[in-house]
């Protein structure tokens, strides 16, 4: 793999897929399923998911994810060697989100330069969103299993939907490529935000330790009406796992039938 | 230097110098017919000095400096173990300011080209000072931060170091004191405030060790007749034997209440 | 915050051992705040500032105004927006390139709070409804960082907000041409205040070992596996929360640490305005010089 992603040469695909091999269409509510048509009505659902992996077959791990009409793709380069000489004990993240030029209905200038680690007002969303992403990444990655080492996540939001939803894709797509790269993780961590009215909360949580690892709240609420809100965000936070799951096992069975299918050959 | 010679050489020096005759004009109500400046001082009269010493704690000597209305911090750090092996000590600077520290918000409050200068000089001037050869292989760091500036950040700097590494207990050769001397209105007028050196007159800034009656920096950027600059350069050597006495006694003031307070226990 | 390894293997232990018998290091319970200093008015050049201590952390804030023109989305409201500067501070050198990285979390969480309406009316920021508004800059300068520079920032920004002097404006609307003009009054007694009672404080509460304590100090942060930052109006309401920390937390724990957050946030809102009452009484007259040092501690209440 690290190969590949050094030579600079690019063939193009290795291999052509039809892309429904990988999609895993989930409707994740009770709604009758519409046969794999997509019709506008119930893309509009903010519940519908789509997750696969392995999409950009240059880096270690990838994978691209609909939630509702956001659309996002994670490629995760490492871990490997890093370049500063910051953290010798630990692996070091290093994360880079870009809004692509289409991704709102304004459009959003590519060649606006943002400096990193200066003085400058650097203070866009992307910087905001690549700090919440560390955040939330931190508690669930083995870091002390890669020393002297990075990884590096590389997300581009291809649509925004809503806010709500953004943070949400970004740590969905994000895990599953960590897992697609073969990185030790402790858990799959989810995110799911929730806006009623002015109130927007994410909650990103590990269903299986049972942890929140990183939260956000802005809006106003009393201790009680915040507790109720964390509660059904953890709520969605299962279903939203099990959508991984799948995914991953599915994925898992088809290469098993792969390989058994080229033994037999 | 007695004032009579002084003012027999201004009125010579008027006819010979008519285009800045001029620039005086411009400036006509900086002095008042009785003589006294903008702010209520006769020519030769420095602006309030006042410092407090021990303001930061973790540093190893500090000094609050308020002299008129400009009010500045000085933190000193070391002598601690550098990285270079020089045989003597290396110095460095750290200037920075706040945003609002001048009625127009800076946008830049460290690492632009003004404050490069500054530190630049400060770390020249002070490498002359300090006993370096005393502490071989090792550091001290000059912290400075401006919280309200009035006019010339450079010479508040000098003084506020100078107490600075007097309260750390760094050998120096001398106290350094530096002040600034215009000339308006065929006066010359030691310590300018903000308004005074916005005037187009010509000003110099001098930082001397007044008990060796050595010139440590002197820089004058404007076009100064002969006779007109060595009798600048007398008023600016007073008014900085001037600070220097105030410097003495607060350093003595500070000496004999650390005393005391020791004696007290 | 940056996890940055200041305290020993064995001074760790020290510290998590005093913080489970309810004992700090510096003798303080687990819900104890480290004694809030502060001066108002300090800096004659800002229309309001600001020095506060937070034990040993040290900040300064100053707000300036500024004169813009309102945006197209919200016509009737002005601007204000904050900045953490930790330039000239060595405290924060600890940090290392993460230094900007972490004053600019906090500037963001300030935001936050600053352009949330149910906690700051940006409307009163509004001079000309969709023509001219005001643009407020909050900037917080670090003078020494000793952990908790959260909840200092946010004291420091409710101090400095709440005696700024808005300047005090002429505006006049001409019939005929419809063109609207406004003149600053030169009369420094003519000033407004804002309405800050809203605005909430930031109540970090961080978790050593399965206690939860507020207002950790540099040593603690060093034990501290994960901190929620709340943001907390003087009724208790919860209006902004962040984690930092890097560790993870379950869901009973969460709990009670809101809970604690609720508790404490009203009493230190209530305590912060009593300083700012108190030091406003003791700013001299306008015109009259300060007698005392800035860092004097008769500057100080």
């Amino acid at each position: 793999m690290l190969s590949n992603t050094n030579c600079g040469w690019v063939d193009g695909p290795e291999e052509l897929f039809d892309p429904l091999q990988f999609a895993v269409d989930l409707e994740m509510t009770d709604k009758s399923s519409d046969n794999g048509v997509r019709d506008v009505n119930s893309l509009k659902n903010d519940d519908r998911v789509f997750i696969s992996k392995g999409l950009i077959t240059k880096a270690n791990g990838s994978s691209y994810v609909e939630l509702g009409l956001t659309k996002i793709t994670c490629s995760i380069y490492g871990p490997h060697e890093t370049t500063t000489d910051e953290s010798y004990s630990k692996c070091l993240l290093d994360t880079s989100i870009k809004f692509s030029p289409f991704s709102r209905p304004k459009r959003i200038d590519p060649l606006r330069i943002t400096y990193e680690n200066s003085n400058e007002m650097d203070d866009t969303e992307e910087a905001e969103l690549c700090s919440m992403l560390e955040e939330c990444l931190l508690p669930c990655i083995l870091l002390h299993k890669y020393p002297k080492s990075q990884i590096d996540i590389i997300i581009d939001i291809i649509q925004e939907d809503n806010e709500a939803n953004l943070l949400s894709a970004i740590v969905l797509s994000t895990t599953v490529a960590l897992i697609d790269a073969c990185i030790e993780l402790y858990d799959t961590v989810v995110a799911k935000s929730l806006k009623i009215d002015s109130n927007l909360l994410t909650v990103c949580y590990m269903p299986n330790l049972a942890q929140v690892s990183s939260l956000f709240f802005d809006g106003e609420l009393t201790t009680n009406e915040l507790d109720k809100y964390v509660d059904e965000c953890i709520k969605q936070c299962h279903i939203l796992h099990k959508a991984i799951c799948k995914v991953i096992i599915d994925d898992l069975k088809n290469k098993d039938q792969e390989s058994k299918q080229t033994k037999i050959a | 230097m007695d004032t009579s010679s002084t003012t027999m050489k201004t009125s010579t020096k008027n006819n010979l110098t008519s285009t800045s005759n001029m620039e005086h004009v411009a400036a006509f109500d900086l002095i008042s017919v009785e003589g006294y400046r903008m702010d209520g001082r006769k020519s030769d009269e420095l602006r309030q000095f006042r410092c407090l010493f021990n303001t930061m704690s973790d540093a190893d000597g500090s000094c609050y400096l308020e002299h008129g209305n400009c009010k500045l911090l000085a933190m000193i750090y070391g002598p601690y173990e550098g990285r270079s092996n020089q045989e003597q000590a290396v110095i460095t600077c750290d200037f920075s300011m706040t945003q609002y520290c001048v009625s127009e918000r800076r946008l830049k409050t460290y690492g632009d080209l003004k404050s490069q200068k500054i530190q630049m000089s400060i770390q020249r001037v002070f490498q002359q000072a300090i006993l370096t050869e005393t502490y071989p292989k090792s550091q001290i760091d000059i912290y400075l931060k401006i919280l309200q500036s009035d006019g010339n950040d450079y010479c508040p700097c000098v003084n506020a170091t100078t107490l600075a590494l007097i309260n750390a207990g760094i050998p120096l050769k001398d106290f350094v004191c530096s002040s600034t001397v215009g000339n308006i209105q065929g006066k010359y007028i030691v310590d300018l405030n903000q308004q005074e050196e916005q005037q187009q007159t010509p000003k110099l800034t001098l930082t001397i060790m007044p008990q060796r009656n050595e010139i440590v920096s002197l820089s004058c950027e404007s076009r100064v007749h002969a006779i007109t600059y060595n009798d600048m350069l007398d008023s600016a050597t007073n008014a900085c034997q001037q600070l220097f006495s105030s410097m003495k006694q607060a350093v003595i003031e500070q000496l004999k209440t650390s005393l005391n307070l020791l004696h007290d226990n | 915050m940056p996890r940055v390894p200041v305290a020993s293997e064995d001074e760790r232990k020290f510290i998590v051992d005093g913080i489970q018998s309810d004992f700090r290091l510096d003798g303080r319970t687990s819900r104890m705040y480290r004694p809030v200093l502060l001066a108002t008015d300090v800096v004659n050049t800002a229309n309001g500032s600001c020095l506060l201590k937070l034990g040993g952390t040290i900040v300064m804030a100053g707000v300036t105004f500024e004169f813009t023109r309102t945006s197209q989305e919200s016509p009737n409201e002005g601007r204000i927006e904050a900045t953490v500067d930790g330039s000239g501070c060595h405290s924060l050198r600890i940090f290392g390139r993460q230094r900007h990285l972490f004053t600019k979390q906090i500037s963001r969480s300030l935001n936050y709070i600053l352009n949330n309406p149910k906690c700051f009316d940006r409307e009163q920021l509004c001079v000309v409804k969709g023509h001219h508004c005001w643009l407020v800059h909050v900037d917080i300068s670090v003078l020494r960082y000793e952990g908790n520079l959260y909840d200092a920032c946010s004291f420091a920004m409710k101090a400095a907000l709440s005696e700024t002097k808005v300047p005090s404006l002429q505006v006049t609307h001409d019939e005929e041409t419809s063109e609207v003009t406004v003149d600053v009054c030169d009369d420094p007694f003519q000033f407004g205040l804002l309405n800050v009672s809203n605005l909430p404080v930031f109540i970090s509460v961080s978790q050593v070992s399965g206690i939860h304590i507020v207002d950790t100090t540099l040593k603690e942060d060093s034990v501290t596996l994960a901190r929620i930052t709340y943001g907390v109006k003087d009724n208790g309401n919860i209006v902004y929360m962040s984690k930092d920390g890097g560790g993870s937390l379950d869901l009973l724990n969460l709990r009670s640490m809101s809970k604690v957050a609720s508790d404490i946030g009203p009493q230190m809102n209530s305590l912060l305005l009593d300083k700012i009452h108190l030091s406003k009484a003791k700013q001299p007259l306008w015109g009259h010089v300060n007698e005392n040092l800035l860092f004097d501690d008769i500057n100080f209440v």
